[in-house]
């Protein structure tokens, strides 16, 4: 999926999630699904850099689906990474 | 989830081909193909950089959480909110040049480039009170990988604020066939810039727990 | 149009060519093979172990130094052949060429002195302290790994110089080019390897080695492959 907004509202939804990030793990540092949300945060927020910031659509192959094969591995490199760690 | 069409304003007049049409929605693809060859694989560079810090940090994660513990995240997060807001001037920068607003392109990449600046202000002096307090890239594991992949991205900050300062230079030259692509191209680098980092800042700084 | 001599020597030039690939087997062979430097011993092992390498694999790295130092030389003939290419892309003399065959040549005095520190490790191992060999293969490794800004030159180069090609099919696909620029600014993480005797930074860690290397080693045989249809497609008569 593209997300692709308004520069406008984009902006303001980037600093949002990223202020939400970092509360959500400040209010709990040892939480695991606190740190994987802010992992989910900076992979939404990529996405939206994607659509509304470099305006890189499905129909601009194959650089897209190249991105957002780059989007998954990268869900999964960080994704199992916290899975193994020791949580409380 | 809207488009927003902006349309050339009435007597205005798109001097390089450009159809006014400011959305991201182009059958074209955005910036130099070569350039998006080298962002991908640079992309593809800092994958490898992940996989690294979340391996060694899985294998002894309470030194990588006593170490993230002496960081300040909230210089992490001033610095993501930093280069949002740049990567924002800059895409509009791109709008208004596709809509031949040439003027008011230069303008938005020099604010660009003053907020981005801040990062690097910001950078420097994280990593001076770092130094200052003892703390080096030999210090741990955790601070090798801190100082390696945020020196490495602040090199790509480095060399994005030179783009942003060529680019400004190719706008002006109004014979120039391409300064279209050449604004996109460099707004596609700084952009790339701008996501390493939201994976950067919450590595490091948050995700993974703190001692 | 480029004013070339009458005497083209398309044969020699493609020859020269070749020279690319020569240099990357002969350096994967006997360098990285008989040499014992893929991958090369950790910085953090003992003075010991680096002394029994020496001793024990004397002659094969004798072999392996000895032809890496007498095809060395290649990499600058490979070199002096994409430049004129550059030449039909440019035209004679620019500065870009001109950085691209001395980034090439100056690439050899690396590759020469750090094979000539290899072999002298491995000419009377017998007779020296274990503290010494493993200087000779310690300050090998640091020349090659560090000299690396002579290599970026010559890639940078090429990769900027051959992005001005105005043909509808260009001799280098963009790509190419921006592959080329690429590799020659990764290179640059090498400046961490004095730093680290072990992980991912040091001589034989996953980046400043096995990821630079193998960059660098399929460099060549791309450019190489470009390099030889642009010349066939020069003795055409493509080349203006």
């Amino acid at each position: 999926m593209t997300l692709r907004i308004n520069e406008n509202v984009a902006l303001a939804l980037l600093a949002l999630l990223s202020l939400g990030s970092f509360v959500l793990v400040e209010e709990d540092i040892m939480s695991l699904a606190a740190s994987l949300a802010a992992f989910a945060i900076g992979l939404l927020k990529i996405n939206l850099v994607f659509g509304s910031f470099m305006h890189l659509g499905w129909r601009h192959r194959p650089w897209r689906q190249v991105l957002t094969v780059w989007l998954a591995v990268v869900a999964v490199i960080l994704a199992t990474g916290l899975a193994v760690l020791p949580w409380e | 989830m809207t488009d927003t069409v902006t349309a050339p304003r009435p007597g205005q007049e798109a001097r390089d081909g450009t159809s006014g049409n400011t959305t991201g929605d182009h059958a074209r693809l955005p910036g130099d193909e070569g350039v998006w060859f080298f962002i991908v694989a640079d992309m593809c560079m800092f994958a490898v950089f992940f996989l690294l810090f979340m391996v060694g940090q899985a294998e002894d994660p309470d030194a990588y959480r006593e170490s993230r513990a002496k960081l300040v995240p909230a210089i992490g997060l001033v610095n993501t909110l930093i280069l949002i807001t740049s990567g924002w001037f800059m895409a509009r920068a791109v709008n208004a040049a596709r809509a031949g607003e040439w003027h008011i392109a230069r303008r938005r990449i020099i604010y660009a480039l003053l907020v981005g600046s801040c990062f690097g202000v910001l950078k420097i002096y994280e990593y001076s009170t770092k130094i200052a307090a003892g703390i080096t890239i030999q210090t741990s594991e955790f601070f090798t990988y801190y100082f390696a992949f945020t020196g490495i991205h602040f090199l790509h900050f480095l060399i994005g604020i030179g783009v942003l300062l060529v680019c400004l230079g190719k706008l002006r030259q109004a014979e120039n066939p391409h300064r279209l692509k050449w604004i996109e191209s460099a707004g596609n680098y700084w952009h790339m810039v701008d996501l390493l980092w939201m994976i950067l800042f919450p590595m490091i700084y948050l995700a993974g727990g703190w001692k | 149009m480029v004013q070339l001599t009458t005497d083209n020597s398309y044969g020699t030039w493609k020859f020269c060519a070749w020279n690319g690939m020569i240099f990357m087997a002969v350096f994967m062979i006997f360098w990285g093979g008989l040499g014992h430097n893929i991958p090369p011993y950790a910085g953090d092992l003992p003075a010991s172990a680096i002394a029994d390498y020496f001793r024990d694999n004397r002659n094969m790295v004798r072999l392996g130094m000895v032809i890496s130092m007498t095809f060395a030389v290649s990499y600058a003939v490979w070199g002096i052949s994409i430049g004129k290419v550059m030449d039909h892309i440019l035209g004679r003399d620019h500065i870009l060429t001109n950085l691209q065959v001395w980034g090439a040549g100056l690439t050899v005095v690396p590759i020469l002195v750090s094979s000539s520190f290899w072999l002298t490790g491995a000419y009377r191992p017998e007779a020296l302290p274990d503290e010494i060999l493993q200087l000779m293969y310690d300050m090998a490794w640091l020349l090659i790994d560090l000299a690396y800004s002579v290599t970026s030159v010559q890639m940078i180069a090429l990769g900027f110089g051959c992005l001005r090609d105005n043909r509808a099919q260009p001799f280098f696909p963009k790509w190419v080019c921006w592959y080329s620029i690429w590799v020659g600014f990764m290179f640059v993480a090498e400046c961490l390897m004095p730093f680290f005797k072990s992980g991912a930074f040091s001589r034989q860690g996953v980046l400043n080695f096995w990821i630079e290397f193998v960059i660098f080693f399929i460099y060549a045989p791309i450019i190489t492959w470009y390099l030889l249809k642009a010349i066939n497609r020069i003795q055409r008569g493509e080349g203006a």
